[in-house]
């Protein structure tokens, strides 16, 4: 923790900041232009088919470097020896149980290296009652430089497809139970695979790549206790950030984007497709009417083609292609 | 005249997905990052 002295002398001081801005700089592009880097890059827009495994294969050449990292982490150290306000141009992850730096990040791959503590480990198997058994939806492989002597169960469920349904999500089931090695590699294929550490004696560091090429629309969760499907998540930041956007746009009332929202309707994931219909209908009903006809005509996801038959009934009920003529809902009219 | 269909009557999906939550929206700044650093440094 900084001394509130020692932190309040800092904010007095414009110079000592532009000091530790200017060395997070300087450490940030040395790093940019390290081969460790640079090389991972080259790699990855060199592959000739972006599986999973062969992107998984790029993360494993940057993990066997690991001198080279230890050598960075052992610079970050220095710096913030010499500045307690330097901070290390990675960005931090954290969790109840991890915290970790993120080395690398791009659309397909990101590297981090973290510690599970064995502390926060032993807090969360405290009497906390019952945890989730998480399925990121995406390929993840761990390479554990220590393990802790850790004890691992490894989870299989019915594999996330495009065509989830909760309804149909099924049980997850333990598939075994070991102890890991120092220096030993697991992949796990997130769309039907997940483990949960049962027991730690020291800390756990480990590399983490995510490979997100292939990844399943969505990250299932379910109970620990019932082993029954609880809840999902998106897996894709930028539908999420489209879904964000619509809900924006119709709420500022912004007409003239309805020909982007029509188009983003083409979105591969079917909860981005129908979120995106909602806020299209409550827009401009008209607009959304041909769209949602198609939807419920040849959605590929049986829940959207429901949800906008459904709908057609609820607020279409006869219309023509004349347009549209709502029957229930809260009709406006802003003239 | 404009039609407008109010949003909480539209049906809404029975499987619910919540938003994504990106590594870097997970973040956490301040002086954790130093002790993540000293965490992974004395694990080497």
């Amino acid at each position: 923790m900084i001394a509130g002295a020692e932190l309040a002398a800092w904010l007095r001081d414009g110079t000592a900041q532009a000091r530790s801005l200017a060395a997070v700089e300087a450490c940030a592009r040395r790093w940019s232009r390290q081969p460790l880097m640079t090389e991972i890059e080259r790699a990855l827009a060199a592959l000739p088919e972006r599986s999973a495994a062969a992107v998984l294969d790029v993360a494993r050449n940057f993990m066997d470097k690991s001198d080279e990292v230890a050598s960075m982490m052992s610079e970050l150290m220095a710096s913030s020896r010499a500045d307690p306000f330097f901070r290390p141009p990675f960005h931090p992850m954290s969790s109840e149980i991890h915290s970790g730096l993120l080395l690398f990040h791009n659309p397909d791959l990101s590297i981090a290296l973290g510690v599970s503590g064995v502390d926060l480990l032993a807090a969360k198997g405290g009497p906390r009652g019952p945890a989730s058994i998480n399925f990121s939806g995406i390929t993840t492989m761990f390479r554990y430089l220590k393990a802790g002597e850790a004890t691992l169960s490894f989870w299989e469920a019915p594999p996330i497809t495009d065509d989830f349904v909760a309804g149909r999500a099924g049980t997850c089931r333990c598939t075994g139970r070991r102890k890991i090695a120092d220096g030993e590699e697991i992949v796990i294929d997130g769309r039907y695979q997940s483990f949960t550490i049962e027991h730690a004696a020291s800390d756990m560091l480990y590399f983490q790549a995510m490979a997100r090429t292939g990844a399943a629309p969505l990250a299932a969760e379910y109970d620990s206790e019932t082993l029954a499907f609880i809840g999902a998540s998106s897996t894709d930041e930028a539908s999420s950030r489209v879904q964000m956007m619509v809900s924006l746009l119709r709420m500022m009332e912004r007409e003239d984007a309805l020909p982007l929202i029509v188009e983003s309707l083409a979105s591969p994931h079917f909860y981005t497709r129908w979120h995106i219909m909602r806020e299209l209908l409550a827009m401009d009903a008209e607009a959304g009417l041909e769209p949602l006809r198609r939807m419920a005509a040849d959605d590929p996801h049986p829940e959207v083609r429901a949800a906008a038959q459904q709908t057609l009934e609820l607020f279409f009920d006869g219309a023509d292609e004349a347009g549209p003529e709502p029957v229930q809902g809260d009709m406006q009219c802003r003239a | 005249m404009k039609k407008m269909i109010d949003i909480t009557a539209i049906p809404e999906l029975g499987t619910s997905v919540g938003m994504h939550g990106s590594v870097k929206q997970k973040e956490v700044k301040g002086p954790l990052c130093l002790g993540v650093v000293v965490a992974i440094v004395i694990a080497l």
